[in-house]
Order: structure tokens, then sequence, then C-alpha cells
């Protein structure tokens, strides 16, 4: 045979071997591109198919309709069916995310992507928060309804898994060429922790260990610590309690750690947060409570929330939960409403251990040494060898960085982490409560059980009870306790114990009529015990209050005017002491029209304005300048927020902090107030040009929301936005209101207007991916109600009956 | 007459191909469409040898553009546009020419190989 012969062989060879090679980042070529498994097979709607394989797993009737926004309404004779049904559902919508969460909070990503996410991996695994949520598990798995819950709901997500074709993977598998795996309850338990890890997994004891070291114990008290005296506290009734713990330490002499300085940053934005309020009947023109929730979290595609109505026997209720737990987070019944912001209490604290010699086997704890223990993790590492990892715990908790190698930059050598995600709670007892309870003393006796993340739990009765509660499971701590890295081997530094839960700041019907939070301080300084908190600053929250304190006819269409307000008390407030400072006299010439053009500002972040932009700017370049010492500092420190600096102004203009170290002269807050006027001008024509009609806000502050995978086209594209971070409506780039939901509280016929940015649908060949996202951009809401039957939803695009 | 009857035998080889070729393609994973394609190779090879890729990669690559196509008139062009930006393609119509070039591909090797064989078979 000629070797010419073999040619069409070896072209067919080749050919073989490109199509269903995996080449890089991109997706087997052959199976992609094929009109029998590609891509084109997501680019449809969801199959509305009624899956027939779900009837022998359901014990008693049930049925699913869904609406024009794919939103479902599960109805079951049995308690159980519902969450299998809701399993099954969320899974067919949101598969990808759900497990995409589970495998970041597990330490279980490079297994699907490689190396490239194997120091990712090791950090989670450090974290301990598998380990918490096998604990949490088993605690869960001992009580009948959250097992029956969580037993239902991974039967549900299981029987779509096991039906799933090949090709029928959503797009996120087939791109990555990975694999679903199979649901257990473990995995919801940690959906629950990644929440609790979202909202408190910030550590910064050891910036603040090396601020308290290089700026001294003044900066910590009279700049990190302090808040505008004009701040509204969450619950409006004032405190005489004395705390039940003695400090044994103040500020100079707590513990001085020991361990090492890095420069690098990363920590959380304390300009992070979100609103909740109730009003009650008094409050409303139509005479029926409102509760009002928008929770913001960093906004992704597909959205952080998955929308439904749930309906047994037991219950009636609508509402969002994140994708991959059973239930309803926040949402509403006939009786009740309710909705959170995160209370950002420090509950994440580091101990500097003392180890006895270089093996690491035993460190000291008053006197005595006590054994280290050891954990073996073995991280899956996609083409490559597995990685072995021994996480050392002492019975404070996992240490987390052992030596600078590797280790992120907030994180202390040689410390362990006592974390509330550590602590064993059941929340998923609380949420399948709150569906149930009648009345607020119910609802309350279901909160009791949601012991972290802790919440700002607003609340409104259909019999006309509002409430707020800060609720978790939050360490009674001295003054000062846990704010700095502390002494491992002294238990004076430790927890001492937890605040009951009839002691933690709460109101029910205040006199005011309405009860609001905006993640601010939660009590006024009376307070018997020690919050280390570094939240929002007071310009949200007391919007919300003076809003809700103007007047008493309120409507639905009101509060969904509110939640869009973007006016800013910071603006108001400091806008005119920053323009003082700005002599004429030292102003170029060229700079003064930007200067009478701020002068004109209605103190609005309204998108389309170049006006808050240039103010944002300045005051950006304000901070910066003033905080020079921390920003060339080779030590990681704590930087005080830009409501501190404003603080500092206002003050003592004088202070050293406003010297510029690195000039000869001396300066003050009018320095650098005038230096950062030119210097933002300047910033702002480099990025949007000269003309500065052309610094439109919604440029300055871009909303684009992200695909969770990083998958680029899969993002929303530019979004048109108002509002900053101390309006209303908070939203900062990509991070805002992820749900808006106002409740009109009337028994049965209880509505509510909702909306978030997305939509159900986690394929982005789905019409559902984004659908909601203009809706949501301009809150015009979907109103949405309760069904006492099935038969009463007349508005199915298409229904299941089982 | 007998010119006749071959070239209606080549028309019912395509036409057989590309009934095949759209059932295949919707209903097997990718790599089955070779059997169709090497098939109607070596059905076809008696003499087209030199034509049989271009054949072959033209048939399967207009079958998998325009199922892809109908897709898109069905469901929208929007998700092949978020996936070419994803791939950094600077526009959807690239997208569906990469569908149209593996499908090819896949037809015209396919025809080759089974070209290759009829002609292994006559030369012994």
């Amino acid at each position: 045979m000629k070797l010419k012969n073999l040619f069409p062989f070896i072209i067919l060879g080749i050919v073989v071997l490109v199509l269903s090679g995996k080449w890089g980042p991109l997706p087997r070529l052959g199976s992609f591109f094929s009109p029998e498994s590609g891509w084109t097979n997501q680019n449809k709607t969801e199959n509305q198919k009624l899956p027939k394989e779900l009837k022998a797993h359901l014990k008693g009737k049930a049925n699913v309709h869904f609406d024009s926004l794919g939103v479902p309404y599960i109805f079951a004779d049995l308690e159980q069916d519902v969450y299998l049904l809701q399993g099954y559902i969320t899974a067919r919508d949101r598969l990808f995310q759900m497990e995409a969460a589970t495998r970041q909070t597990s330490g279980r990503l490079a297994e699907w992507l490689g190396t490239r996410m194997l120091e990712n991996d090791r950090y989670f695994r450090r974290l301990g928060l598998s380990e918490a949520a096998k604990r949490a598990t088993d605690l869960a798995m001992s009580d009948p309804q959250t097992k029956m819950a969580l037993e239902s709901y991974a039967k549900g997500v299981n029987l779509f898994i096991s039906n799933l074709k090949k090709e029928d993977y959503p797009l996120e598998y087939k791109i990555l060429d990975v694999e679903p795996e199979l649901w257990t309850p473990e995995k919801t338990i940690l959906i629950l922790k990644n929440i609790t890890y979202t909202l408190t997994g910030y550590f910064d004891d050891y910036q603040k260990t090396n601020a308290r070291n290089v700026l001294g114990i003044e900066f910590i008290q009279e700049i990190l610590f302090k808040d505008f005296q004009e701040i509204n506290p969450i619950i409006s009734k004032s405190y005489k309690g004395k705390s039940p713990i003695n400090a044994p330490f103040d500020l100079e002499t707590y513990y001085h750690a020991k361990g090492d300085l890095n420069k690098e940053f990363n920590s959380s934005d304390p300009a992070n947060g979100s609103n909740n309020w109730a009003l009650r009947a008094s409050k409303t023109k139509n005479g029926k409570p409102i509760l009002s929730s928008d929770p913001h979290l960093t906004m992704s595609l597909p959205s952080i929330w998955y929308e439904q109505s749930l309906n047994t026997i037991d219950y009636s209720a609508h509402g969002v939960i994140i994708p991959g737990s059973p239930g309803i987070c926040i949402g509403f019944t006939p009786f009740m409403s309710w909705g959170v912001t995160n209370s950002g209490a420090d509950v994440a604290d580091f101990y500097e251990l003392t180890f006895k010699d270089a093996s690491l086997n035993e460190y000291l704890h008053d006197g005595n040494w006590k054994p280290v223990t050891r954990k073996i993790e073995t991280i899956l590492v996609k083409d490559s060898n597995p990685v072995i990892d021994t996480v050392l715990y002492s019975h404070h908790g996992p240490i987390l960085a052992l030596n600078a190698e590797n280790k992120r930059s907030n994180i202390p050598v040689g410390s362990a982490l006592r974390w509330i995600a550590h602590e064993e709670g059941n929340e998923l007892k609380a949420l399948l409560g709150m569906m149930k309870a009648q009345n607020v003393k119910e609802y309350t006796r279901a909160l009791d059980y949601f012991e972290a993340p802790a919440l700002n739990w607003a609340f409104a009765s259909s019999s006309d009870s509002i409430g707020m509660w800060v609720n978790g499971k939050l360490p009674q701590k001295w003054n000062y306790q846990g704010a700095f890295i502390s002494d491992g081997s002294d238990s004076r530094y430790e927890w001492q114990g937890f605040i009951p839960f009839d002691e933690l700041p709460h109101e029910i019907n205040p006199d005011r009529n309405f009860v609001s939070s905006a993640n601010q301080i939660p009590t006024d300084s009376d307070y018997p015990y020690y919050f280390d908190y570094k939240m929002a600053g007071f310009s949200r929250p007391n919007r919300v209050n003076q809003l809700l304190a103007s007047r008493n006819d309120f409507t639905v269409k009101d509060i969904q005017e509110m939640q869009l307000d973007s006016y800013s008390l910071l603006a108001e407030k400091m806008l005119p002491i920053y323009l003082s400072m700005l002599d004429d006299s030292r102003l170029p010439e060229s700079l003064l029209s930007f200067k009478k053009m701020l002068e004109q500002w209605n103190f609005t972040n309204d998108g389309v304005s170049h006006l808050p932009t240039l103010f944002h700017e300045w005051r950006k370049q304000i901070h910066e300048n003033t905080w020079d010492e921390i920003n060339s500092s080779k030590v990681l420190l704590s930087k005080p927020s830009p409501d501190n600096t404003d603080l500092l102004m206002i003050n003592n203009p004088k202070s050293k902090w406003f010297d510029d170290f690195r000039t000869d002269s001396v300066e003050i807050a009018k320095d650098i107030v005038i230096k950062s006027f030119g210097e933002a001008i300047k910033k702002l024509e480099n990025q949007f040009g000269s003309i500065s009609s052309n610094w439109k806000f919604q440029e300055y502050n871009r909303t684009d929301l992200k695909h969770l995978a990083g998958i680029s086209g899969f993002n929303s594209g530019f979004v048109a936005t108002n509002g900053y971070s101390e309006s209303i409506n908070a939203i900062r780039g990509n991070h805002g209101p992820s749900w808006r939901m106002i409740v009109e509280m009337d028994g049965w016929n209880t509505k509510a207007m909702v909306t978030y940015p997305g939509g159900q649908s986690g394929n982005p060949g789905s019409k559902h991916y984004t659908d909601r996202l203009e809706n949501w951009r301009i809150n015009t809401g979907t109103e949405v109600q309760l069904y006492k039957k099935s038969s009463d939803f007349k508005n199915a695009v298409y229904s299941w009956e089982f | 007459m007998s010119n006749t009857i071959f070239h209606m035998s080549t028309k019912l080889l395509y036409a057989m191909y590309i009934a095949l070729c759209m059932s295949f393609s919707s209903s097997f994973p990718w790599w089955a469409l070779f059997i169709p394609a090497i098939t109607s190779g070596w059905g076809l090879a008696i003499n087209k040898q030199r034509f049989l890729f271009w054949n072959g990669f033209l048939i399967t690559g207009f079958i998998w553009l325009g199922m892809a196509l109908l897709n898109g008139s069905m469901h929208g062009f929007d998700l092949a546009a978020r996936l070419a930006q994803t791939f950094q393609l600077p526009n959807e119509i690239l997208f569906f020419a990469i569908s149209f070039v593996v499908g090819g591909l896949i037809g015209g090797s396919g025809m080759l190989a089974g070209g290759a064989v009829r002609k292994i078979q006559m030369n012994e």
C-alpha cells in the first residue's frame, strides 16, 4: 500500500483529535458546536415538560404553576414534597450556581479548574468551613423537621441531575468540561455557611493590631472607632445597661502580637450594606402595615436569589432564598413578612499561639501545654497530582497561616481563628419555622434558631405588629475585645459566652411606629455589651429615618420610590464644608467654574449628572491624600473610612494626620481639600475627557453585572443606575440592592411588589436570564400575592400536575 | 443508459447523505456522523475522488450552519453573541462560521477517508 493512500486517514485522525481534545480554556469543539449536544441546546427557555420521573417520588398530591417570569408556585399536600419540588426546580434553573458555591466554600474548585484555584482552595480548607458544615449537618439531621427538608431537597436536586442528559448540561459545565455532582444535605449546609463567610468573613484584626502599634492608641480611639454623633442607631430606645463582664485589659495593656508584617492590602469594604424597614398601619395610607427589604450584596448573574412560592397545609410563603437551600430566607406569608440586613458585628477573632517548640505539637494555654490537633486535607487538582495540606487546630479554631509564604495579607501567621462560622447552628430550622409562624411570638421563637450570620431582622405582621431584632449568636465581649490579635495563651481573651436572645438589641412596636436598619450601629453607647462593628455611616440610616418620620400616609408606591432615593445626606453635610475651605484666591482660574458647578448641586446621586462624580472623586482624593502615611506604609494598616476622615476634618481640621509627611511644610485639612480638588478634576479629565458634562455618574459608578464564574459574555453589559453607597439606593458599581421587596400585610390578601437584578434562569440562553433587569433598574416591581389553593392561581404560563 | 443510472445513484447517495447527516447531527454525538460520511465517501468514490473532501465539507458545514441559524431564528441570537464575546471573537457571525467549519471538517474528513477505503479496495 502506498503511503499516499494513508493520507486521508491521517487527516481523519487529526480532525478527531482536534475536535475531541480540550485546548486551553476552549470547550471541546466537536461536542460544543454539535447540533445534538452543543451550545444551541441552551439557546431556549427552560424545559417546560412535566417531569414524569418525579411522580413516583412524591408522596402526596402536588402541582406547580410557573408565571411569566418563570417563578414557580409550588403546591403540595405534604411539606416534604414541597422541598423535593423546590430542589428539582431550583436545580433545573440554577444547578451550576449551586454547585459552584459549595465548591468554593469547601475548597474544591481546583478539582474543576486546575492549579490556578489551588491557593484559593487551600485558603478555604484552612477556614474550616467544610468541617463546620459537617458538624452543622449532624445537628440538622438530628432534628426530624430539618432532616426531612434537607433530604427531600437533596432528592429533588438529584432527581434532576440523574435525569439530565449530557447534551443538556448547563453551558458552564460544557465550557469548563466538568460533570455535575450529586447533591447532599451537607451541601445545603455549605450554602448556608457560605452566607456566613460572605457577611462575616472579612478579617481585620491584623490590620488593626498593626495600626495600634504604628499609629498609636489615639488613632484607634479618636479616628478609627469614631462615628458621627448624629447617627441614628437601629434600635430607637435608650439603654441603661452595665456590662456583666469587666474588661481585664484596656487599649494600652491589650496583648501586643508578635506576628510578622506585610504590606499588601485586602479587606472588606465598609461601604457594603442593606436596608430594611417596617411601618405600622398608622403610618400608611391604606391602614395596613408595610415591610420593605432590599439587601445589598454583590449583584452577579445569575442572581444571588431565587424566587418561589411554597404552599402546603402548614403554610403559604412567597419570597427568595439562596439556590441550594430549601425554604425561604426573605419573604412573606399571610401572617408575617420579614427582611434582613447584615449586622456587621465582629464575630471573627485571631489568637496568637505560643508553641512549645518547632514541632508545633503543643501550645500554651493558662499555664498548661495543650495538644495541637491536625487535619489532613486532600485537594484534588484537575490535570495534576492531588495536594495534601495539613491544617492545625487549637481549641480556638484553625490556624490559617503557618508561615508568610502564600498567605493572604490580612492573615496573621501562627494565629488560630475563632469564628462564628465554626459554631454549630441549625439556621434552616429558623427559616422553616418563620414560614409557619402565625404571630410575632411564634416568629421570634423561630428566629432564635438563626445563629449565624448575625442579621438585623425587620418583620411585620398582618395584625399590625412590627419589630426589629439584631439577631444571631453574638459573643459577649469586653471593650475592644477581639479588635486586635489576642493572646491565645490567656483565657481572659476568649469569648465569654453569647448574648442571650432576649438581651439582643430589639424593639417591637416602638413609639415612632416604624423600625428600620441600614447596617449602622445597633444601639446607643449604653447597651451593656460591646460590638466591634464596621459598617454604614450616618447618611443612609438617617435618610431612611428622616423619610419614614416625615409622613403618615405611605403607599407601596411611595416605598418603591423611597427604595430608589438617591439623596446624599453625606453630601448635604460635607460639601458645604469642603467648599468653604476652597478659597477662590488659591484656586487656578480654570478650576473656579467647577467650584461654581458644585455649589449648584442638589446632593442627589443622579446617574446622568456629572456633579456627584466630581463630589465623590474629590472626597476620594481628600481621603487618600489624608492617609498618605497609611497608603505608603510597608505595614498593612487599618485605614479609616471616608466617614472617619470627614469627622476628623470637622472635629480637628488642624490634626497632624492632614499633614503630608513628604513635604517640609505643615498641611492642614484646608490644604488637602484644595490640593485634592485639582487632582480630582485632573483624574476625571484623564478618564472621561475634558468636557465635564461627559462625566456622567452612571459611567463613574458603572454597573455591569458579572457572571459568577467570570465568563465575560454572560455579563449583563452596562446598566444605567442612580445612587451610591451613602444613599438609600446604595448601588456602588456591581454592589447594591440584590432583591427589592415591599409587602403590604393583609392576611390572605397580602400583596407584594418584588424585583431583582437578573432573572430566574441561570441559563444565559434563556429569556429569563436577565428579563427582570430593567424592571429592577427602575423598580417598577412585579405584584405577587398568596394563593389559598392551587386552583386559585390563574396566570400560569405552564403548569405541572402530579 | 448506464450513465443515467450511475448519475441517479450519485444523486441518491447525496440525498441519503444529506438526510442522514441531518438526523445524525441532531440525535447522535458528533463523532457518529463519521458513519454516514465514511459510507457515503465510499459510495461516491468511484469518480469523485478529488472532490470528496470538499463535497463532504460543504454539505455538512452548511447543514450545521443551517441548524445553528435555525435555532437562532427560533430563540434569538443573543446567546451566540454572548459566546462570541466570551471566546473573544469580534462578532457572532464568526461564531456561526466555526459551526460551519467544525461540521465541515467532520463531513469532509469522513468522506475523504471513505473514498480512500474504496481506492485501497479497488487497487487490491
